[in-house]
Order: structure tokens, then C-alpha cells, then sequence
């Protein structure tokens, strides 16, 4: 990647304590580590795809950022800038340069609105005249192939597929660096889910812009990303070149995932145990089939190829540029760069 | 990837389902006989805003230890048809306009709707796409999976020990990757994620051991690996106790990898159907094409996919003639005017296109 990062997470962690209902308030309070020291970056109109399984951590990273969860711990810089969450100057700022689709499209527009008034919300808010205003919609709207008469509609009134346009003319309609799409597709049928990744790409095309895409389904993230991370209950297990990952996964999480989607695969009948995470060193190591004495404690990120980022024991003694432990993401983006431009 | 590969593969095998024990258990090896045969079924929406017909001339069978699939998009009629199949459709609006449906050789539309009571439930399993509908709001899950138990231990006049009910719903439940089961034991259903919620219904619906399990949308909205586990289960309790299943999925992918056979569904019609691999690795009807080609294969700089604009039929306005003209590249005039019958091909297949017109013989 020639230009800066759009975005760099560094060690990000977002804890939730829930605390359980009156008759319970004695007793201490739960500890969620929805995403425990997470280090990545996105380049300039690069396209990162990140799975996990349900509670694994996606969307709180997507809504922190966009500002709707704070990190308990490490930092969030969006453009060279480092966010403060509890400035309202600097949210504001995340929110100018990053657009979000949420997962559930049907309880993500407001039923009142008719869909005109729900993509033009976001530009009235962020101050746009009045003028420019209605000829961005024009744009937007013939960008993401919305039907003319659907602007007029109540979000009842379209199917899954139209809601989730306008849930991209929504996020798009003030111009964005970042765009973060949560399980943009994971409700529609088929065809079109085809029809919304084929929009997907052609705006990627067109615009400027970096995207987080969010899934669990493998294939479509496959379909969609330069480059893929995995995520096990809040730990960034591995990160690598989409091609790269696929066809030589490392972690043995990935590996599992992975397996069930190669055709040749004689589909590896790993024991499917379940799939809890361990509460001390490696988190996948309740599970894992190559686990060893060195599991118990808890492996840093090891770089394993170029751009190519595994945490687990197993690659401790890589011959690459050696390890780079969780929190020196700094380095490993440095290594990174240089990996690549060579 | 092919997904007809899959098909051929199978699921990932699993863990066994315990170490159950499978009333009237059955004969084992080639029990290929037909437990539900579906006639002509055509059931109708009859309200003040007129008449609508979700389900046109549905005629399907399952036999003991089959997998059989129902594919198609939203709004094609998959949920009425599994409905229909349980006797649950409300009435008013739904009438059984035709057709018969016959479940161990005894027709349940005959007569009145206790024939299903008598079934459902017991013979004949169910997991319903709301599954929240299937738990009861009040009561923990623990409480309602003991009770289903004990209902069972009743009515085969089995006893089980209270031990035996703890540990075989925990075993069941961690079967289906539920985390911590002790404690999803003591929830209550709104506690549950909806991803939980279904595998706890799934949980449920085997309980009771039944003959068939109709099951609508399994695992949409589940990640890639909890998926995984819930067909391995199902493949299995349907190699080992015969345990037959009709599965009413949108999921091509899903389809391909469990069922042996599949049956396409369009505007409340059977389009095409057949062996699952064969269907979906050279489909013959023109929207089983646009349906596998759906499916994105490749990495970010493979080509755009095939698909055309146009969004899945509404019942409520079907055009004359073929049901998917619209969105299909190869219609011309004939289809407009006429609808093509489901004709019967070779190796069991039909299609309902009237390109398949010089095909061997027509449906009757
Ligand atoms: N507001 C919240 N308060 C408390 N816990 C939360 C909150 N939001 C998320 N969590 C918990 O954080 C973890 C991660 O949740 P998250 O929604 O990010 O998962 P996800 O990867 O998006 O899952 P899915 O695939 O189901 O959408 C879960 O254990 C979840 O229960
Ligand atoms: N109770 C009902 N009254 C009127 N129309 C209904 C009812 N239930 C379903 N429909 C209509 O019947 C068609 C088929 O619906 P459904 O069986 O739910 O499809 P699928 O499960 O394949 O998505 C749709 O057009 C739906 O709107
Ligand atoms: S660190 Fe150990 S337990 Fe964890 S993934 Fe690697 S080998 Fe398995
Ligand atoms: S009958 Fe005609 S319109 Fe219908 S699927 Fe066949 S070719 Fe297409
Ligand atoms: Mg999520
Ligand atoms: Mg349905």
C-alpha cells in the first residue's frame, strides 16, 4: 500500500459489564470481552473482509466505529487521527469519514420516513445545502439502482434487496472514506444477494472508498476482500491476503473454517467439539486439534508470510521477520508495508 | 467450488446424537418406503382483499431416512407449504383447495384437522422459521425440554430417571455448539439469541423422536461453523434411526450439502426436481440456473455474477403463462401464453419449461 492507512486499530478492546438483573445486583457483575486487543489496519481502497462466528465481536467493532460503543483499552485512529472518544468533536469527525449498513435492514430504517426523507436524513444533518443536497440524492440513488418510484415508498413497502440499497444510499449520501457493512447480505435470497454484491463492487469501483465487509459467510468474503481476518470471541486469530488465506490457512481455527468451503476438501472431520472459548491462554485451545504444552499461555500475533499474521504457538519459530507480539502493531504495519512493497 | 461436489460429499460427519434410543426402531437397511406423499396440493388465501394462491398443484414425496430439500427464494411458498404439511396455516385465510396429503398411508386432509393433531408433534417433528413461536414464552427451557420428556416417557410407557432427563437435554444441547447448556437450561426464550433460539427448537423437535421432521429454514442466520454442526446432526439422525426430513431452505449451498433430493420452488410451483447433486450441478430449468449461478464463487477479481435485475415472484401478481418469464433469458412467445406442465425427464428429474418439451415423456 503506497498511501497512508484510512484506518489503524491498535490494541482495541471493548468490554461490556452487564449487570444482571436487581435480585442479583450483590453478586459481581458479568464480564464481556466482546473484543480483546485487536490490532489492524485498512489501507486506501482496500477491501477488508472480517468473519467470525454470532458473538465473536463484528459488530461491536463495527459500531465502535462509528461511535456507538468507546474502547475500554487501546486506540482508534481514523486518517492519522487519533480518536477521543469521549470528544464530541472527534466523533463527529469519525462519523463525517466512516459510513455504516447495519445487519438488520428492516429494523435499521425508520418506518415513518418515506425513503427519500431516510437517505436525505444524513445529508440535513451533516449541513448539506439544500440545492446540493437534492442532486446528491439524484446521484445516490441512481448509483445504488434504486427504482424511482421507490422514493416516494415507506421502508414496508420494498423488498429485502431494496431496503438494503437504500441502507447504502443512506451510509454513502455525505461522500465517506470508510465504508463499514455489517452482514450487508446475510437476509436476502440468492439472486439478490448476487444483485447487492454486484452493486457492492461496482461502487467500490467507482468511489474512492476503503470498506469493512462483515460476514460469516466465507464464500461472499472470499467473493469480496483483498484481504480477510478471523476472529475468535474477540481475538484477532489471523489476518492475511484473501488468496492467501485461503489457500494456506495457519491458524488451525482457520483452517477448520476454511475446509468447509474448499470443494476438493474432503470436508476434514474434525471432532466438533464445542466451541468454547478457553478462559486462560489461547482462547481456541479447548478445541484445537494441534494443541500443545506452549498453548497455556497466551501466543502473540507471529508473522508467518508477507502481510500474512497468525496467533498461535505453532509459528513461533517462522523464519520470517520473526514475531511481533499483539500490542506492536506499529511494527508488524511497518513490516507490513515494507513486505508488500518489495 | 461446485456446490454439486458438495452435494455428492455430504456434510461433515458428527458426533452421534447421543446415545439414544429410538422408539419403534426401524428396519434398518433399504427402508425406502414412502412416508409422505404429496398430491396436487393447492391451497388458497381467501380474505376480504380478494384471493390469492400461494401453493399451485405441489406434488412431492419423502421416504424413511430421506433428506429431501425444498429450494426456492422468499415469498415462493416454502414456510406455506411446511405450514400446510402441519396443519398450522391459519383458517380463515388458508383453504386446502386440492390434493391430498397422505403420511404413513393415512390422508390427513380426509376428514377433519384432529388427523394432524394426532401426529404432529409425536410422528411428525417440526422446527418452524419463527422458532420463538415453537417456546413457550413463560417458561424456562429447561422446563419445557424436561416436560417434552416426560411426555414421551409417558406415552411410549417408558420411565426415565430424573438423571436420565438432565443429562440427555445438556448432551442434546451441547450437541447443537451450545455454549454453557447448564445455564441455557434456566433461560427463558427472549433471553436467547435468535441463533440460539433455533438450536434450541431443533433441540426440541427431536426430543420427541419423530418419524419425519419438517424443517423451515434451519440454519439461516447461523455462522458458517454452528451450520456445520446442525447438519452433521441432522445428516446423522437421519443415517442412524431412519429419521426422514424435508428441509425448506433458501440456502442453495445448504441444500446441496445435506439433501439427497431437491425439489425447486417458484411462485408456489415445483419448477424442477431431483437428485440434489444433479439438480444443482447441471440444473435443466432456466431458474435453477439463475439460482446456482447466484452463488458467489471466486476471489474479489473474478467477474461480476450473472444475475439480472428482478426480485423473486409475487403471488400476487403472476403473469399468464410461465411464472418466471420475466426474469427469464430464454422466454419467448409461447411461454407468455401458455404455462409449460412439469415434464418428466430421465433419472428422475422433471422441469417445468416448455424447453424440456421434447424431453422424454410428460408428467401425467
Ligand atoms: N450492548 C451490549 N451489552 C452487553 N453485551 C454486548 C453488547 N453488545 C454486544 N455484546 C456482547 O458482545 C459479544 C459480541 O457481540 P457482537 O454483537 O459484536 O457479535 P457478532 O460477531 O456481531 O455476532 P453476530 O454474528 O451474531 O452478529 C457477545 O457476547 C454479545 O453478547
Ligand atoms: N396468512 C397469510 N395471508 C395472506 N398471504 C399470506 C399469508 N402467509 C403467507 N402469505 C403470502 O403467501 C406467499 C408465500 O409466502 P411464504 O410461504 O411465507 O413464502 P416463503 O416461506 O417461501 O418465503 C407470500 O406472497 C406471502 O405474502
Ligand atoms: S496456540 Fe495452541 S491451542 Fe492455540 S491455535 Fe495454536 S496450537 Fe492451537
Ligand atoms: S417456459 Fe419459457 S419463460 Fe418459462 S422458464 Fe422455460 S423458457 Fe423460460
Ligand atoms: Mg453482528
Ligand atoms: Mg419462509
Amino acid at each position: 500500500m503506497e498511501s497512508a492507512p484510512i484506518l489503524e486499530l491498535t490494541g482495541l478492546s471493548v468490554v461490556f459489564r452487564t449487570h444482571r438483573g436487581i435480585l442479583r445486583g450483590l453478586a459481581p457483575s458479568d464480564e464481556v470481552r466482546a473484543l480483546d486487543n485487536v490490532n489492524f489496519e485498512i489501507g486506501s481502497q482496500e477491501v477488508l473482509g472480517l468473519a467470525g462466528e454470532t458473538g465473536s465481536g463484528k459488530s461491536t467493532l463495527a459500531r465502535t466505529l462509528v461511535g456507538l460503543y468507546s474502547p475500554t483499552a487501546g486506540e482508534v485512529r481514523m486518517l492519522g487521527r487519533t480518536i477521543d472518544y469521549r470528544s464530541r468533536e472527534d466523533i463527529r469527525y469519525l462519523r463525517k469519514n466512516v459510513g455504516i449498513v447495519f445487519q438488520d435492514p428492516v429494523g435499521s430504517l425508520n418506518p415513518r420516513l418515506r425513503v427519500k426523507e431516510i437517505i436525505a436524513e444524513a445529508a440535513i444533518a451533516s449541513g448539506m445545502p439544500p440545492v446540493e443536497r437534492k442532486q446528491r440524492v439524484e446521484e445516490i440513488v441512481q448509483l445504488v439502482g434504486l427504482r424511482e418510484s421507490a422514493l416516494d415508498a415507506f421502508p414496508r413497502e420494498l423488498s429485502g434487496g431494496e431496503k438494503q440499497r437504500v441502507s447504502v444510499a443512506r451510509a454513502l449520501i455525505v461522500p465517506k472514506k470508510l465504508l463499514v457493512l455489517d452482514e450487508p447480505t446475510s437476509s436476502l435470497d440468492v439472486s439478490v444477494q448476487a444483485q447487492v454484491l454486484n452493486l457492492l463492487r461496482d461502487i467500490r469501483r467507482k468511489l474512492e472508498i476503503s470498506i469493512l465487509f462483515i460476514s460469516h459467510d466465507l464464500r461472499v468474503l472470499k467473493y469480496m476482500s483483498d484481504r480477510v481476518g478471523l476472529l475468535f470471541y474477540g481475538k484477532l486469530v489471523e489476518i492475511a491476503d484473501t488468496r492467501q488465506l485461503f489457500n494456506e490457512p495457519r491458524h488451525p481455527y482457520t483452517v477448520e473454517l476454511v475446509s468447509h468451503i474448499n470443494d476438493s476438501g474432503s470436508s476434514s472431520s474434525s471432532s466438533p467439539v464445542e466451541h468454547k472459548p478457553s478462559a486462560t491462554g489461547c482462547r481456541y485451545s479447548q478445541v484445537c486439534p494441534s494443541r500443545f504444552s506452549r498453548c497455556s499461555e497466551e501466543p502473540p500475533m507471529y508473522s508467518v508470510g508477507p502481510g500474512h499474521y497468525a496467533a498461535c504457538h505453532l509459528f513461533e519459530s517462522e523464519p520470517s521477520s520473526g514475531k511481533l507480539s499483539c500490542g506492536l502493531s506499529q511494527l508488524s504495519a511497518m513490516a507490513d508495508r515494507e513486505n508488500t512493497s518489495n | 467450488m461446485n456446490i454439486g461436489d458438495q452435494a455428492r460429499q455430504g456434510a461433515a460427519s458428527g458426533h452421534v446424537v447421543g446415545g439414544w434410543d429410538w422408539p419403534g426402531s426401524l428396519p434398518q437397511t433399504g427402508s425406502s418406503e414412502v412416508i409422505l406423499e404429496v398430491h396436487d396440493l393447492t391451497i388458497d388465501f381467501n380474505s376480504i382483499d380478494g384471493r390469492l394462491r400461494p401453493l399451485e398443484g405441489v406434488s412431492i414425496s419423502v421416504s424413511n431416512g430421506e433428506i429431501v430439500g425444498v429450494v426456492g427464494e422468499s415469498g415462493s411458498g416454502k414456510s406455506t407449504l411446511s405450514l400446510a404439511l402441519l396443519g398450522l396455516l391459519d383458517s380463515p385465510p388458508a383453504v386446502y383447495t386440492r390434493g391430498s396429503i397422505s403420511f404413513q398411508g393415512t390422508d390427513l386432509l380426509k376428514g377433519s384437522m384432529a388427523a394432524f393433531s394426532k401426529v404432529r408433534g409425536f410422528k411428525l417433528g417440526m422446527v418452524l422459521q419463527e422458532s420463538i413461536e415453537a417456546l413457550n414464552p413463560v417458561y424456562t427451557i429447561g422446563f419445557q425440554m424436561r416436560e417434552a420428556l416426560e411426555v414421551l416417557a409417558e406415552s411410549t410407557g417408558r420411565p426415565i430417571k430424573k438423571e436420565e432427563i438432565e443429562s440427555e437435554c445438556l448432551r442434546l444441547l451441547a450437541e447443537l455448539c451450545i455454549d454453557n447448556p447448564e445455564l441455557v437450561l434456566t433461560k427463558y426464550p427472549h433471553e436467547l439469541s435468535g441463533g440460539m433460539r433455533k438450536r434450541v427448537a431443533i433441540a426440541m423437535s427431536v426430543l420427541e423422536r419423530p418419524r419425519l421432521l419438517i424443517l423451515d429454514e434451519p440454519t439461516t442466520g447461523l455462522d458458517a461453523y454452528v451450520q456445520n454442526r446442525i447438519l452433521s446432526l441432522l445428516k446423522r439422525m437421519s443415517e442412524e434411526y431412519g429419521l426422514a426430513m424435508l428441509i425448506v431452505t433458501h440456502d442453495l449451498v445448504l441444500a446441496s450439502r445435506i439433501c439427497d433430493r431437491v425439489y425447486v420452488m417458484y411462485a408456489g410451483r415445483i419448477l424442477e426436481s431431483g437428485r440434489a447433486s444433479q439438480v444443482l450441478r447441471e440444473p435443466l430449468h432456466p431458474y435453477t440456473r439463475v439460482l446456482v449461478s447466484s452463488v458467489p464463487e471466486g476471489f474479489s477479481d473474478s467477474p461480476d455474477l450473472p444475475v439480472q435485475s428482478g426480485e423473486p415472484a409475487d403471488v400476487r401478481k403472476l403473469p399468464r403463462g410461465c411464472k418466471f418469464q420475466e426474469r427469464c433469458p430464454l422466454v419467448r412467445e409461447r411461454c407468455r401464453m401458455e404455462e409449460p406442465q412439469l415434464f418428466l425427464l430421465p433419472e428422475d428429474r422433471t422441469s417445468r419449461c416448455w424447453l424440456m418439451e421434447s424431453g422424454i415423456r410428460t408428467y401425467p
